[in-house]
């Protein structure tokens, strides 16, 4: 089976005007402006199958939000093939827009001073959805969304979570196959980003649509994808498996253990790297491979009153690609 | 169609949601009544190009209704929309944006009959000389003459604001376009009190066929075949705009995706 979404060589190159500061700057750059091209993506290839949820990862600027404009058709590629469910989704053909969806967390779609019941009718007419259709979806996104009393309060008396509860609703009345969200929980309370989580989640498990994220919060991308494409300055630094890349990125686990007494650090130096040490409490780096061995070797060496292993926080260990670089080519 | 009607369906709830604000905006098109009081006491020293005062009032009243029934400021909401990147979302649906920004442009006129059906109706009754079309006939032609204005200030109107793919503001191309629209169409003053070397330059552009040529109607001063000639060139117009529309819109969509949303 083909994959739904195939990039080949895809760059997108913009040209933006340089403005000089000051006055002087203003009134040159009024009769002769400088431009300076930005690859904001450049040369970049991979394969999504049906059904998948893949996370972008990248710092701001990376390329992330500009792949999916361009995926979703918003954008036209200055090189590079694109094919979505069999479409140049540059063209954007309606058989193509029906098929897809764009939720862009920091903007909205739904009229602000009417109830978002009120927009949805209006999505419903768009995208020319049945009536039956629309009642199913309706109840079920009800359902999912626990949308009940929200729905004929107005968008501008909404709170930031219900509001996000309602535009998921609102993108996705004519069910979608592919779902291109850009930081769909920004902004949004720690349990409300758990419930918009757990319902892409849901939704992707129930009719088997494709998620392609991106998001700062990385407890989405680790409780959503099981594959990442990490880019950064436009490039596609790696594109596998979430689990793999934290294995390359930081081969170490931690053990923490509690002696009866303050230690020394250079009483570990045959175990492993000292992270921290605050009197009787010790945390040690720890290749992940060795990891079981060298905590039987500390309990031989020293009485332990307490050990726990764990993993770096994933959040750490993706700061640190960007900031060291660790996977530019 | 089911689509505009459901987007006209929404600009419709929001109207009735401003409700007051769309009773200011029908009492703030005062301009006609202004110029009428200016032309009132000028033409009380005698009637001025042949129009007296009965006459100055029988203009301004009309024009204050072809006005009511035509004017539309989607631009607006247009510029934002572009601005602040919702047109992304347009974009990515099964529809043509202008689709909406025409419920936008249709959405008060209901409101506004209301108003103006009963004051046409006062007027004509208690104005001596008035002399207002009232015939079924003539009031079918000053209808289709006000869907032909509006579709030419339409078509002009969106086409300035996708002028918005190039320039950061086509607020202010609109503003010169206003006054343009103002001083030749006949709203500021009639028409044929420019001289006449200066009416030739008008004939030749759309501006008389949304004000001056819908006021004739209903003022009773054109007839016959003339109206028919008039409603056909109000549709040259509208083809003609249209074809533009069509360029700028598909060069915009081009540069759009080009440099980004």
């Amino acid at each position: 089976m083909t994959p739904q979404i195939v990039v080949r060589n895809l760059s997108k190159f913009y040209e933006v005007h340089q403005k000089e500061p000051g006055f002087a700057g203003s009134l040159r750059a009024f009769f002769r402006r400088k431009y300076e091209t930005v690859r904001a993506v450049e040369d970049v290839s991979f394969e999504i199958r049906e059904g998948e949820i893949v996370g972008f990862l990248g710092p701001n600027g990376a390329g992330k939000t500009t792949t999916l404009k361009v995926l979703s058709g918003l954008l036209h590629p200055t090189s590079g093939e694109i094919s979505v469910c069999g479409f140049r989704s540059f063209d954007r053909h309606s058989a193509f827009l029906r098929q897809i969806t764009l939720v862009m967390g920091q903007k909205n779609q739904l009229i602000w001073d009417l109830p978002a019941s009120e927009s949805f009718l209006v999505n419903r007419a768009i995208y020319e959805i049945s009536h039956g259709d629309y009642l199913a979806v309706m109840k079920e996104l009800t359902d999912l969304l626990d949308l009940g009393g929200v729905l004929n309060k107005q968008v501008r008396k909404l709170s930031l979570g219900e509001r996000m509860k309602c535009e998921l609703a609102a993108a996705l009345l004519h069910r979608p196959k592919i779902l291109f969200l850009d930081e769909p929980t920004i902004g949004l309370d720690v349990t409300m980003q758990a419930r918009v989580r757990d319902f892409l989640l849901e939704y992707n498990r129930r009719h088997g649509s494709t998620i392609l994220l991106t998001s700062h919060y990385m407890a989405d991308v680790v409780a959503l994808c099981k594959r990442v494409l990490v880019i950064d300055h436009g490039k596609l630094v790696y594109d596998g498996d979430l689990d793999a890349l934290i294995e390359r990125i930081a081969p170490v686990k931690y053990i923490r253990i509690v002696t009866p007494r303050p230690m020394q650090a250079s009483e570990f130096s045959q175990f492993g790297e000292v992270r921290s040490i605050e009197g009787p409490k010790t945390m040690l780096a720890v290749p992940r491979e060795q990891t079981s061995a060298v905590a039987a070797r500390l309990f031989q060496a020293f009485p332990i009153e307490d050990v726990t292993i764990e993993d770096p926080e994933v959040e750490e260990i993706i700061g640190r690609i960007f900031t060291e670089k660790l996977l530019s080519r | 169609m089911r689509k505009y009607f459901a987007e006209f369906r929404a600009c419709w709830n929001l109207v009735i949601e401003y409700r007051l604000q769309v009773f200011i905006w029908i009492l703030t098109i005062v301009l006609p009544l202004i110029m009428l009081a200016v032309w009132l006491s000028i033409a009380e020293g005698g009637p001025v190009a042949g129009y007296d005062r009965t006459r100055f009032i029988a203009y301004y009243l009309a024009a204050l209704i072809v006005r009511n029934m035509t004017g539309m400021w989607f631009i607006w909401e247009m510029d934002s929309d572009m601005r602040l990147g919702n047109l992304s979302f347009r974009l990515l649906k099964p529809m043509n944006p202008i689709v909406h920004y025409m419920a936008i442009a249709t959405s008060s006129r209901p409101i506004r009959l209301l108003i103006l059906i009963p004051m046409a109706i006062v007027a004509v009754s208690w104005v001596p000389g008035l002399n207002w079309a009232t015939d079924p006939l003539s009031l079918l032609l000053f209808v289709l003459s006000l869907v032909g204005a509006w579709s030419i200030l339409f078509l002009m109107q969106y086409t300035i604001g996708l002028t918005a793919f190039w320039i950061t503001r086509p607020l202010s191309v609109n503003d010169a376009w206003f006054f343009l629209y103002s001083l030749t169409s006949g709203y500021l003053m009639p028409l044929d009190l420019f001289p006449p070397a200066i009416r030739v330059v008008l004939d030749y552009l759309p501006f008389r066929y949304t004000m001056s040529f819908p006021v004739a109607i209903l003022t009773n001063r054109v007839e016959g075949l003339a109206i028919l000639q008039g409603i056909a060139m109000q549709w040259i117009w509208v083809l003609a705009i249209y074809g533009v529309y069509r360029l700028v819109w598909k060069r915009g969509l081009r540069r759009y995706s080009a440099v980004g949303a």
